[in-house]
């Protein structure tokens, strides 16, 4: 039977309290199923990488930088969110201008 | 009474159209993102393929030796060109955000390759493009949301 999240953090964290463990389990859980594909993305990688971890495909440190790039990807998402911002208001200021240059002034 | 009540109400009409317009005349000619730049979007969405291909092979063998080195390396030059590309337009700021975290991201690449005694285990260059693809990704849908430039 494959092992889920939970078996492989027990392996990896044998003696830390239970706490940590399920505080962890539903972060992902949550991530995952969370409404966003950007989300449900840092969730899926999280949840990848600590089976990995706990089945020695990557070392500590790779894990490391690995789970420090989904905070790069954070800020990926944050710069899609702020052009995305932008092209919207510039589609306002567009459509203003063609109301004001093609529409408003001519009434004037 | 009523004549001068009409002219006053002329006028304030008048004024403020005109304060109106003087803003929406300001606004007019504001850029405040750069346009979809075709060049650009090549530039992410061949990168991202010509990683996605040796990444997917280094994902089964590991990256060992110069000449995998030497593929690796050329990323981090494509990325440094596909950097300076962006760096070079206006309102450009999140786009060139963007190519920063995925030149930084090859970067640290060549960085463990080298410090591993010239070796990548598959295990991290499975994770990690993984999280590559995904930058890729959101770069990609980035360049594809803006405006054409009429």
């Amino acid at each position: 039977m494959p092992k889920d999240l939970k078996d492989h953090l027990n392996e990896l964290l044998k003696d830390t309290t239970d706490f940590a463990k399920d505080e962890l389990i539903n972060f992902i859980s949550e991530a995952k199923g969370d409404s966003t594909d950007f989300v449900k993305r840092i969730g899926e990688l999280t949840e990848k990488n600590v089976k990995r971890l706990a089945l020695g495909k990557i070392t500590r440190d790779e894990f490391k930088e690995l789970m420090e790039d989904l905070l790069d990807l954070n800020k990926m998402q944050f710069h899609k969110i702020s052009s995305d911002s932008k092209v919207r208001a510039q589609k306002i200021v567009n459509g203003i201008t063609d109301l004001v240059l093609n529409k408003l002034l001519s009434l004037l | 009474m009523k004549k001068i009540n009409y002219k006053f109400f002329v006028f304030s009409r008048n004024f403020y159209l005109s304060n109106l317009i003087s803003i929406l005349l300001l606004l007019i000619g504001c850029q405040y993102v750069s346009y979809f730049d075709s060049i650009s979007y090549k530039n992410l969405t061949d990168l991202k393929g010509e990683m996605k291909v040796a990444f997917q092979s280094f994902a089964e063998n590991g990256a060992k030796g110069e000449e995998d080195f030497k593929v690796i390396e050329n990323f981090k030059i494509e990325s440094s060109k596909g950097y300076e590309y962006e760096k070079g337009k206006n309102k450009n700021d999140d786009t060139i955000a963007q190519w920063k975290i995925i030149d930084s991201l090859i970067i640290e690449t060549v960085q463990r390759f080298k410090s591993q005694n010239n070796e990548l285990s598959a295990g991290y260059c499975e994770a990690k493009w993984e999280i590559l693809e995904t930058a890729f990704d959101i770069a990609i849908a980035t360049e594809n949301g803006k405006l054409s430039e009429k």
